[in-house]
């Protein structure tokens, strides 16, 4: 039972450091109706970011509880990652959809190769012996003060913002909504709460790999997100959930299943978005709401 | 209510009412643009275009389709800038502000292809309205996202304006809907509102009685009335003739870019050149 408890650990882990993920690409993405597909970038920049602080910095301060290298760690992974999307965001702020895309893309692949030459930050072989510093506790701890910080967000004046600006720009310039700032302060704090998923990353693995960067990853945060159901945080949630658990599930599954495990999940996927291309929070909530109309 | 708390209301007063508190400001005019001139490329979309709108005057703008009457609109909330020409607002330069800014003036308008925020509801819509106000340089956001007690106070302010103003144009039993869920009229009306939750000072309708039918169209004028009765300037585009004549004492009508008349309802029916933009030439008239 204590091995089967161990062998959660990491998947839970895994599944709250996604869920954070996902949830600040769903504040650009669904909120801000901004294609950004270089959303691991801001991850890995709060990553290293954070490594840094805890390896270098904060023994020249003198700082050793565990709880203040955290909290230092997570300060400034979220400024950096914050800065970095603010650096993106500004020139590329008059592009749309695909070009928009495509700048953030290539944004990622700058990224993980800058962190693939800086030497002193392992290279390519990444940043090894970081602090292990975060419980599967404190993770979810994370996810739930991120969930409620959108959900109050989203309910604010720069919410409304945010969304009247993905839904009509012209209309919402008419009612005094500068579009330029709604989509720079979504994008912004969507770049920070990614490298809050990044430091969580590197004080629990240990470990960060430039490749954590690249486009592979920035595409998995983009699925969770559009798989859950991209308007609302909670599909977000469920997003991660799909992508680190059912794979996991389906290894105790019979042998030719759990032999092809990845191969079935890739089909469930794409069946996923083909019926239900709301996303799946939203068959749940038909579930829900059904018994009532009845 | 919902209006600004500079001009003095009275909302529930007959419509008359409303001049007298509009004499306060009788001195200058709300809305003044003169000579505005826009060309695309070598097309002339508007010539030497000029009006001029008291504190809590409702003037019309008619003519064919094509005529420049959306361009004008455009042009004063900022989607267009003039390539000549001035628009002032209670004597403040408009020309060359962005949209947002001139919203913030007290500028509000709606849309002849409605444009609501199809991903928010009813409610949300209007609330989207005052965001900017609530905003509040971003200390007004952060505030209410960690509960702080003074944001709560200027929340619980701006929702129930929104809920008041949700009654005053009767969609109040729709509050939760998905805005592109309402029926055509409804959304119309929720357009008007969410351009009143700007408190605006100027109100621009582009054709707000399209698609609607004669009952809604009368509630609408009553809805027109009592806007104006609140003190705020209206200029409204429509093609319902029936609709304008009823409502504005001063029309403008347009045709090609120039004003070919402006006067009262009975002066711009007999007005030949207004007979021939809408008609033809009278010898080709034959049988009409």
């Amino acid at each position: 039972m204590s091995d089967f408890l161990q062998y959660l650990a990491l998947p839970i882990t895994l599944f709250g450091i996604l869920a954070i993920q996902a949830m600040s690409l769903q504040l650009i993405l669904g909120g801000a109706g901004l294609l950004s597909l270089g959303h691991a970038a801001y991850f890995a920049v709060g990553a290293y970011a954070s490594g840094v602080f805890t390896q270098f910095v904060a023994p020249q301060l003198g700082i050793a509880n565990p709880y203040l290298l955290l909290i230092g760690g997570i300060v400034t992974a979220m400024i950096a990652a914050g800065l970095a999307g603010l650096a993106v965001v500004l020139p590329c702020l008059r592009l749309h959809g695909d070009y928009l895309a495509m700048a953030t893309l290539g944004f990622g692949e700058i990224v993980s190769t800058i962190f693939q030459n800086v030497d002193g930050l392992g290279g390519t072989r990444g940043f090894k012996d970081v602090a292990k510093l975060t419980s599967p506790l404190s993770i979810w701890i994370g996810v739930g003060l991120v969930a409620l910080f959108l959900h109050r967000l989203y309910r604010s004046g720069l919410g409304f913002a945010i969304r009247a600006t993905r839904d009509d720009e012209i209309a919402a310039r008419s009612i005094g909504i500068s579009t330029m700032a709604a989509k720079t302060w979504a994008f912004v704090i969507g770049s920070a709460l990614a490298g809050l998923a990044g430091s969580f990353h590197v004080h629990t693995l240990q470990l960060i790999a430039p490749t954590e960067a690249g486009f592979l990853r920035s595409v998995e945060i983009a699925l969770a997100v559009v798989m859950g159901g991209m308007f609302r945080i909670s599909g977000s949630v469920l997003g991660a959930f799909i992508l680190v658990c059912v794979p996991e599930v389906l290894r105790f599954a019979p042998e030719a299943v759990a032999q092809n495990r990845m191969l079935i999940f890739a089909v469930v996927v794409i069946l996923l978005m083909i019926f239900n291309p709301q996303g799946l929070s939203q068959v749940l909530l038909r579930l829900v709401r059904k018994p009532r109309q009845a | 209510m919902w209006c600004r708390q500079n001009v003095k209301t009275q909302p529930d007063s007959p419509s008359g009412a409303a001049v007298a508190n509009g004499s306060l400001e009788l001195t200058q005019p709300m809305l003044e643009a003169k000579e505005l001139t826009v060309r695309f490329g070598g097309l002339v979309a508007l010539n030497s275009f000029s009006v001029s709108l008291m504190a809590g005057e409702l003037q019309g703008l008619i003519g064919p389709n094509g005529a420049g009457k959306t361009t004008v609109f455009n042009l004063i909330t900022g989607v267009y800038r003039p390539t000549s020409g001035s628009i002032s607002m209670a004597g403040k330069r408009l020309d060359g502000q962005s949209a947002q800014n001139i919203a913030r003036h007290g500028v509000a308008r709606t849309f002849q292809n409605i444009r609501l925020f199809g991903g928010l509801s009813v409610i949300e819509n209007l609330l989207a309205a005052g965001a900017y106000r609530r905003l509040g340089g971003l200390n007004g956001s952060l505030g209410s996202i960690f509960g702080l007690p003074q944001a709560g106070e200027k929340d619980k302010a701006w929702r129930s304006s929104a809920d008041k103003l949700l009654d005053f144009v009767g969609l109040a039993h729709l509050r939760d809907h998905q805005a592109v869920s309402l029926p055509y009229g409804d959304q119309r009306k929720l357009e008007i509102a969410r351009a009143l939750m700007m408190q605006p000072r100027l109100l621009l309708l582009d054709e707000p009685a399209a698609g609607m039918n004669p009952t809604e169209k009368d509630a609408l004028a009553e809805l027109v009335r009592r806007i104006r009765a609140s003190g705020v300037s209206i200029l409204l585009i429509e093609h319902d003739m029936k609709f304008v004549m009823n409502l504005c004492e001063t029309i403008t009508v347009l045709d090609h870019g120039e004003i070919i008349a402006r006067g009262g309802p009975s002066a711009i029916q007999q007005d030949p050149g207004v007979i021939e933009a809408y008609l033809g030439p009278a010898d080709l008239r034959v049988g009409l």
